[in-house]
């Protein structure tokens, strides 16, 4: 059967099938939002992950400030470390990351000379003393990304009136 | 000669009218998407910067105790980054043998506030960091 045409002719002609376009706009929309998820959870995952490399870094260089403070100005050596972890693990508890305590990698004493950090040397001189503290932290992915660790190092020495954040010279970008 | 057209099904007639008034209902949720990504992504910059700078602030808070200068290390970390500082509060507490510094930045200092006309308004909304280090004059 033979359908009538829109266009003008001199004779009868069969018409195009055409597709129907209703929702068609709505199907795009659809189908796009999969790809705005993404672009969010994208954005969400990067910005947590910035903001607790921050935090982290902050407590660790609070926890390493406090223990080399500490550790320095003491004159007893045992009991100088014995009460720069108190201070230390005070510092740790009050810097939250992302809501959460982070956790203890490494907490290593040792002496600061030239640039250059050596973990457990017995009995370093005050102006010596350094804590190299690492801590690290899960950030839960959200909206489906993956769960990242991360992980931050600070290292503080006392210079004899306070003690100062510094980096080591033989490692610069860990600490 | 023209062919005299009698009948047009309805499902064969044109409608680009329509697909308009489709496009006109959807692109608002479109855009506030896109927006709402936009601002996001500042948020979540300007979170970072406000962390940091509250930490700036707990350091020369250790280290002075003054709360002029604790002010000025938050403020010229804000600025850097574009943040205005107006509205910004800074609260210096010591406590035992530590500094805590709270910096509480209004959200409106941080990203243009997009989605207002959409009533998503960041308006009243604010930014806090706070930091703990340890007396350390």
């Amino acid at each position: 059967m033979k359908r009538a045409c829109l266009i003008h002719s001199d004779t009868t002609q069969p018409l195009p099938r055409v597709a129907s376009r209703r929702g068609f706009a709505v199907i795009w929309l659809l189908g796009s939002m999969p790809i705005l998820l993404a672009a969010v959870a994208f954005v969400v995952s990067i910005g947590r992950l910035d903001l607790a490399r921050t935090e982290l870094k902050t407590a660790a260089e609070a926890a390493a400030l406090g223990g080399a403070r500490v550790w320095g100005q003491s004159t007893d050596d045992a009991a100088g470390q014995t009460a720069a972890m108190v201070r230390i693990n005070e510092m740790i508890t009050a810097n939250n990351v992302l809501g959460h305590t982070p956790t203890v990698v490494t907490i290593e004493t040792g002496a600061y000379v030239g640039g250059v950090f050596t973990s457990s040397v017995s009995v370093p001189t005050q102006t010596q003393r350094a804590y190299r503290i690492t801590l690290s932290t899960i950030v839960i992915g959200k909206l489906g990304a993956a769960n990242y660790t991360v992980r931050s190092q600070a290292l503080a020495v006392y210079n004899g009136s306070r003690a100062v954040l510094t980096y080591d010279a033989l490692n610069p970008s860990a600490s | 000669m023209k062919v005299a057209v009698t009948h047009v099904p309805r499902r064969l007639r044109r409608r680009n009218g329509a697909i308009t008034i489709e496009m006109i209902l959807t692109s608002p949720i479109l855009v506030i998407s896109v927006i709402g990504i936009f601002e996001m992504g500042n948020l979540v910059a300007s979170t970072n910067q406000v962390a940091l700078s509250a930490r700036n602030g707990a350091l020369v808070a250790s280290m002075l105790g003054t709360s002029s200068d604790v002010g000025a290390a938050v403020n010229d970390t804000l600025l850097q980054s574009g943040i205005t500082t107006a509205g910004v509060s800074v609260t210096t507490a010591s406590a035992g043998t530590g500094v805590t510094v709270t910096v509480n930045v209004p959200l409106q200092n941080t990203c243009p506030d997009f989605l207002t006309t959409y009533g998503f308004s960041i308006s009243g909304k604010t930014v806090i960091a706070t930091v703990t280090m340890p007396l350390n004059p």
